[in-house]
């Protein structure tokens, strides 16, 4: 008998021993049941904003590096060597390493969403859009990519498993292809206006669409597809009368603005803010949270002193001396006498928790792009590409946008002297927006831009390094791949 | 019912009483000497035979009340063979006693069991209480340093209540926990003993060869730490209270620029850079030597521990209890750490077939931390104390922090290094429990059944608040963190040890356990707070309050154990043991894993030829083999998990869902460690020299490691069974008594090497340590097939060019040969932070009631990166203050290409390179203690025993490190990279030189 319960006893231990080691997760979702649902498919497609909000991208150090890399700014601290224009050191390749793995992070959300959302049962439109947003994402994160990198490995599928580590550096003009490619299922697909502010739609894709054209020097295709943004009429220009109304298009309270074409949206959470923020401000000017000083402007540099006094933007984006608490004026220091104020919350809760969103594409992209492209595919501006220029720059002398007015309006030049004009007025427009640099990349004027500022300029400097682990890690890819310099 | 009650009140009653009123009573009085040399053995035992006891005094006298029921009195004494003998009617016994040659013959605490000494058939080392204690240490990790051969015992960090790494016979895994299994009274406990006091331990024996591990499989590859809490002795009721109350400093500072050579170090960096001076030369002019921040954040900080033990029991039911509270400031301000513990052991007779014990332990810990290890440019502690301008004075006229980042090359995240210390709190409190049940049932005769359920629960809270002083936090941080961990286990052990014959002695020991650990957690935070003054009181007190965050990850491990010991006529010992484990963390295919060992001993001095010796009274060979494994992995590695990660659209929260940065794996298995021992243990001249020697060989396969992927897949690394790790060694222990007349002399000594080696990997691929911080951020360990695991990898420099700056060599290029650029293929192994040998010396002197005790410890033939140079010789790079060698730096006037240091500029770059690494042997006086045993038996005062005794640790340090101290590691961690990320000072806080005054009283 007492045998007889001892294996019976020895039975039951065995038996339940199998279950007993089952993993169940109780804290987290597992893939086998998700993607199921709208719900779920929604939340896959969030999951793509994610890596583009992080710090390490757009949420600070995208912006820190590329605006330091302009013209305008040098870069103070760990990014004074950005700025010096002789290759990147090893703690800003850190920082261009962590942005490589960030784009693709979210390029392979992307990829999951395209893979995996059409096989939803949902309403099948919202799935379409679904879908389109993915490949919205994705063309915006390869187009980073291409800028910086050059030829980067082409990942269009979800990676599951280790069985897909190699993948070779594919061409500038492949990543090009599939760009445009998913922007144009993109423009189709999305819906013209988003059910949250902060979302991609058919304008959006539209306009980057059009940016992309522009890169690509495609005059024509960039001019039609901003012409498109413009005549859709669902954007106008924010409208000011004083300098700080810039506030009522950058200002940490607002949520959209009707020039608003796509932003990164943060608010005013720790963690969860635009922390580019601190980057730009000295603490005790009350702009920011933190001041790290990093995007430092040059009083005696072209872009300030060819700035006119009554340009609102110039008031609005720039600061020499700031009121202290106690309502005085106090000058910047003589070492760092002039910084930038685009964005400013000056009650954040912590360093990373200024409300201010941070603005991918807006009306005046659409307006700057179609002028220049129009100008260079007509070999000199016509009178819509003057129009559309003059728009921008009546909105920033405080005038109404629509009206003509002939001490603000550009006129009589010819396409060089256009061209030049158009590039002016995009850095004064987009200042602290990352656009600068690739506007001198795509024009091929950095090393003359830069070595006019007294600097010189080494080529090495035009591409960022492939990182390290994916040289060490990636079969298809060998030191000899590496960009010249690095 | 009630009059049996009452009978037995009845019983206590009398029995109480019937020692000293019913029974007539006598008293015997003696002396107990050594039989060799006629010294008296002061604290020798002396039992009758009815468990009433007394130990001899100084002069090895005693005086012992007994009844007319005694017929025996048995006299013992450590390291000497007891005797028993009959009182027949003598009012005096004085008694001899001998050294015990068959010391061998104590019994060691193995898994599932206890065997002689002599039996055992594996390699273990054992650690007695007196060593464990000998000085000042925070928990039995800190205590085992030096102690045992083997045993490598890394000090992460010298922040009170700090990690400390552990490295039986050299590290197994890349992925994995590297520390060893702890077992603390049968009861393998999740991580470490850190919530026990070292002076409630009886002894430690810590089990290092397969043939010793096996039998607890998945967790035996690192070796096994056993622990065994005091327990009560039959008879004799003692009160010990031990004390001491010491103070603490930093061993040394670093030598940094003054003011006035601030200023010309800055104003350098601006002429080469071609920049206005930044400080003008009349307002600096008479800066002189200006703030000394390390004095500000340095102090002498008080250490103390009190420990207050009884014990007692008859012979059916024994008993310890203890109390103990441990105080340690820290020797950086706010910084420091208590440990308030509650300990008891009870273990009965109930009846003639079952044995009842049960144990427990509560424990309190509280750490007041600080930023300090692995902070970078002036953002923890020690970082800003060493970045801070000496030109700037600590607080500015108003009485506030002075805002040590107003310079245009002061680096942006840097903090005032007071603020930081003084105005972010952040206590960490743990409460452990520790809790044991075991019924042991005599079967039969022959056969025990031993069923255990225990549980080990540890509460951890974690409360921060960072206040508005600092620049990181202009509005107030604030958060709290809970975890609890749970840990649930049954054991049903089967003991079956047949009589057979003299020549035979067998026991069979097999069982089940299940074993079940639950983490939970929970974590708030605000932010934005009206003032500082609730601190992390109130989350709901800040305007922004931020994402909660809550965990639950639980693992599972059934078990079936089996072991069999034969012994055949005393010189023929075999040993063989099996472990089956099943684990929930791996996936379906490969949840159970097997453990076997088998090891054979010869007893030569038991053979003929030997038995007679004079000179060789002991001498053993041993030979073992042996699996053991890792289970390595966190839950959940298997799985294809998706997390949240939280946008915003609009100004609201929205959700989304997608896996993690960590590619899933369902392949993942057991890493398998197989090991070879031989080994010597051999006795001379009446054991009074004593050696053991092993050799072994460890083999790990199917090597888990986070490998890193190609960034470009949208993760950055996924876990696999990659590869092979091979560490042989050899270790040596010594114990010798040199002297044993009046004037005592023994020492213990203790040295081991151990050689490891990465046998394979997959594909060949490297796998990299932990990335850095600025300006190097990249790994600096490295696991490359050929080399020891976690090697140094970075560039070898060549001097100096033209223009002052660095050369590196090249060594190669996409070719294999030098290229004329400096690449990644320029570099190559530039430094091993393994050690070539690490050793302990204990010397004990004693004469008349003296004891002076030295120990000496050191690690030879190891590297470490400093990090540190990086930061403070780096040409003025980040604006942070440099030490004052960089004087000899490059000049345009001075143009010595082999200059140390390059030139001052914000364009110098450093790269990882062998001007980092530098020699981190060392030899320390670990401790030195002078005691005086004051002869209290003789004044009567109800003292059984009184020690005074003043130590120092650390006093003496013999190394060629640069950096504060050289037992740090501050990237070092227990798994994961951190594991082989060993040799890194980053900003460690330093070990400490500490002075102690303690008595030791017994009742």
């Amino acid at each position: 008998m007492k045998t007889n319960i001892s294996i019976l006893l020895l039975f039951l231990v065995l038996s339940s021993c199998d279950k007993a080691l089952e993993e169940v997760p109780e804290d987290r979702l597992a893939v086998t049941n998700f993607y199921t649902n709208e719900a779920d498919a929604l939340a896959a497609v969030y999951a793509i904003y994610g890596p583009m909000r992080a710090s390490n991208y757009y949420g600070a150090r995208y912006p820190g590096h590329f605006e330091v890399l302009a013209d305008y700014a040098n870069g103070r601290g760990s990014y004074a060597p950005v700025s010096e224009y002789q290759g990147l050191n090893t703690v800003n390749i850190g920082r261009t390493d962590n942005m490589w793995a960030l784009m693709y992070q979210s390029i392979n959300r992307a990829n999951t969403v395209i893979g995996r959302v059409p096989g939803i049962d949902m309403d099948s439109q919202l799935r379409d859009a679904l879908v389109a947003e993915a490949h919205f994402l994705r063309a915006f994160n390869y187009f980073n990519l291409v800028r910086n990198w050059g030829a980067v490995p082409l990942r269009i599928d979800e990676v599951t498993d280790v069985s897909t580590i190699g993948a070779p550096r594919a061409s500038e003009g492949e990543i090009y292809t599939l760009i445009v490619n998913d922007l144009q299922i993109a423009e189709n697909a999305l819906p013209a206006q988003g059910t949250e502010a902060g979302r991609a739609t058919s304008w959006a894709a539209k306009t980057l669409l059009a940016y992309v054209y522009l890169t690509l020097e495609d005059w024509t295709n960039a001019a039609s597809k901003a012409q498109e943004v413009i005549d859709g009429g669902a954007f106008s220009l924010v409208q000011i009368s004083e300098p700080d109304d810039f506030n009522n298009v950058f200002g940490p309270e607002i949520i959209s603005s009707s020039e608003e074409i796509l932003s990164l949206k943060y608010t005013r959470i720790d963690n969860q803010g635009l922390f580019f923020v601190s980057f730009m401000h000295n603490a005790a000017a009350g702009f920011s949270a933190a001041g790290f000083r990093v995007t430092l402007g040059d009083p005696n540099s072209d872009f300030i002193q060819n700035w006119d006094d009554l340009d609102f933007r110039k008031e609005f984006n720039i600061y020499t001396s700031y009121l202290d608490g106690d309502g005085n004026v106090v000058e910047l220091p003589e070492n760092e006498p002039l910084l930038f104020r685009k964005f400013r919350d000056g009650s954040s809760p912590t360093s990373d928790g200024h409300g201010n969103d941070y603005p991918l594409l807006r009306y005046p992209d659409a307006l700057l792009i179609f002028a220049e492209a129009t100008s260079e595919a007509n070999n000199g501006p016509t009178p819509e590409a003057y129009e559309a220029i003059n728009q921008v720059r009546r909105r920033a002398y405080g005038l109404d946008p629509m009206t003509p007015n002939a001490g603000v309006d550009l006129a009589g030049l010819n396409a060089g002297a256009f061209k030049d004009a158009v590039l002016e007025e995009r850095a004064h427009e987009f200042v602290m927006e990352s656009k600068r640099w690739f506007d001198l990349k795509r024009t091929g004027r950095v090393q003359e831009v830069i070595e006019a500022t007294g600097k010189s300029f080494n080529s090495i400097h035009l591409l960022a390094p492939i990182p390290e682990p994916e040289i060490q890690n990636n079969p298809e890819i060998g030191p000899d791949d590496q960009n010249p310099g690095y | 019912m009630k009059l049996k009650t009452r009978n037995g009140l009845i019983l206590i009653t009398l029995l109480l009483f019937a020692s000293f009123s019913v029974f007539p009573q006598d008293t015997i009085t003696g002396t107990v000497t050594d039989a060799e040399t006629g010294q008296p053995l002061p604290g020798a035992t002396v039992l009758a035979s009815s468990n009433n006891g007394t130990t001899t005094d100084f002069d090895g006298n005693y005086t012992i009340q007994i009844t007319s029921q005694e017929t025996t009195l048995t006299f013992s004494y450590v390291g000497y063979a007891s005797q028993e003998v009959p009182i027949a009617g003598r009012r005096a016994i004085n008694m001899q006693l001998s050294l015990d040659t068959s010391q061998l013959d104590e019994v060691v605490v193995i898994g599932y069991g206890a065997v002689k000494k002599s039996d055992f058939t594996g390699s273990l080392s054992s650690v007695k209480p007196e060593e464990l204690t000998a000085l000042p240490a925070i928990n039995v990790n800190q205590a085992l340093t030096g102690r045992a051969a083997g045993v490598q015992i890394i000090q992460n960090s010298g922040a009170p209540g700090a990690n400390i790494s552990v490295r039986i016979r050299g590290g197994n895994s890349l992925l994995g926990n590297n520390e060893p299994l702890y077992v603390v009274d049968g009861f393998p406990i999740n991580g470490n003993p850190s919530y026990i006091n070292p002076n409630d331990i009886e002894s430690i024996e810590v089990l290092k060869d397969a043939s010793a591990t096996a039998i607890y499989g998945s967790r035996g590859a690192n070796g096994v730490v056993m622990i065994t809490t005091k327990t009560g002795k039959a008879g004799i009721s003692k009160i010990e209270f031990e004390t001491y109350t010491g103070f603490q400093e930093v061993r040394k500072r670093i030598d940094l620029l003054n003011a006035q050579e601030f200023v010309e170090i800055a104003n350098e960096r601006a002429a080469n850079d071609g920049q206005s001076p930044f400080f003008a030369e009349d307002e600096f002019a008479s800066v002189g030597e200006g703030t000394d921040w390390q004095d500000a954040i340095f102090r002498t900080a008080p250490i103390q521990n009190h420990v207050l033990t009884f014990t007692g029991g008859n012979e059916n039911t024994q008993y310890s209890v203890s109390a103990s509270l441990f105080d340690q400031e820290g020797i950086v301000i706010n910084s420091g750490f208590e440990r308030y513990t509650l300990r008891g052991n009870i273990s009965s007779k109930i009846n003639k077939w079952l044995d009842l014990s049960y144990s427990t332990i509560l424990s309190r810990t509280d750490q007041q931390a600080i930023f300090s290890d692995n902070g970078q440019r002036g953002n923890s502690v020690l970082s800003a104390a060493l970045i801070a301008p000496p030109v700037l004075p600590i607080f500015d006229e108003n009485g506030n922090y002075t805002d040590v980042t107003q310079f245009p090359f002061s680096p942006g995240v840097a903090e005032h290094p007071i603020a930081l210390a003084r105005e972010r709190r952040d206590d960490r409190q743990t409460n452990d429990v520790l809790a044991n049940l075991a019924l042991n049932f005599h079967l039969t005769k022959n056969l025990d059944f031993k069923v255990s359920a225990g549980i080990e629960s540890s509460d951890f809270r974690r409360d921060f608040y960072s206040s508005s002083e600092l620049n990181a936090t202009p509005g107030g941080s604030a958060s709290i963190n809970t975890n609890r961990n749970t840990v649930l286990l049954n054991e049903n052990i089967l003991t079956y040890n047949p009589k057979l014959n003299n020549d035979n002695a067998l026991t069979i020991t097999g069982g089940f356990s299940y074993q079940q650990n639950r983490s939970v957690g929970l974590g708030a935070s605000s932010a934005d707070f009206v003032n500082d003054i609730l601190l992390n009181n109130n989350l709901e007190a800040g305007n922004t309050p931020g994402i909660p965050t809550s965990f639950v990850t639980e693992w599972t491990l059934i078990s079936g154990l089996g072991r069999i010991n034969y012994n055949l006529m005393g010189k023929y010992l075999f040993t063989a043991s099996f472990r089956a484990d099943g684990s929930s963390r791996f996936g379906d295919d490969n949840k159970w894993g097997y453990f076997p060992s088998a090891a054979f001993a010869w007893r030569i001095s038991q053979e003929n030829f030997l038995k007679e010796s004079g000179t060789i009274n002991d001498l053993k060979l041993r030979a073992s083999w042996g699996q053991t494994g890792s289970t390595a992995v966190s839950p959940f590695q298997t799985l294809n998990i998706l997390g949240p990660d939280t946008i915003v659209l609009n100004d609201e929260f929205f959700v989304g869902f997608a896996p993690g940065s960590n590619l899933p794996n369902p392949d993942l298995k057991w890493e398998t460690t197989t090991q070879y021992n031989i080994g010597i243990d051999l006795g001379l001249f009446e054991n009074r020299l004593r050696l053991t020697a092993d050799y072994y060989s460890k083999t790990t396969e199917d090597l888990l490691s986070i490998v890193p992927v190609p960034s470009s897949l949208g993760f950055t690394a996924v876990t696999q069974n990659i590869g092979e790790i091979e560490n042989k060694g050899v270790e040596f222990t010594l114990g010798a008594d040199i002297l044993t007349g009046a004037f005592k002399w023994d020492i213990q000594a203790n040295l081991a090497a151990n050689r490891p080696n990465v046998n394979s990997l997959a594909n060949g691929s490297d796998v990299f340590g932990t990335v850095l911080s600025n300006p190097l951020q990249t790994s600096i360990n490295i696991v490359r097939e050929g080399e020891p695991v976690g090697v140094f990898f970075g560039f070898l420099e060549d001097g100096l060019d033209e223009n002052g700056q660095i050369v590196y060599q090249d060594l190669s290029g996409p070719d294999g040969v030098p290229d004329g650029e400096i690449t990644l293929d320029d570099k190559t192994i530039i430094g091993d932070p393994n050690p070539d040998f690490i050793y302990g010396l204990n010397s004990n002197f004693s004469y008349k009631g003296f004891d002076l005790n030295l120990f000496v410890q050191g690690v030879q033939g190891v590297d470490i990166f400093n990090f540190n140079a990086s930061q403070h010789a780096n040409s003025f790079n980040f604006g942070g203050n440099q030490i004052d060698d960089i004087l000899n730096r490059w000049t345009p006037a001075n143009p010595n290409p082999n200059a140390p240091y390059p030139q001052v500029s914000v364009n110098t770059n450093f790269r990882e390179s062998d001007r980092f690494v530098e020699d981190g042997s060392f030899l320390r006086l670990k401790n030195i203690r002078l005691a005086y045993n004051i002869p209290v038996q003789d004044l009567n005062i109800g003292l059984s025993n009184a020690q005074i005794y003043v130590s120092g640790q650390n006093l003496i340090t013999i190394t060629d490190y640069s950096w504060f101290d050289p037992e740090i590691s501050t990237r070092g961690g227990q798994s994961g990279r951190a594991s082989f990320s060993q040799g890194i000072d980053q900003f460690g806080y330093p070990i400490a030189k500490t002075y102690t005054l303690g008595f030791r009283l017994g009742f």
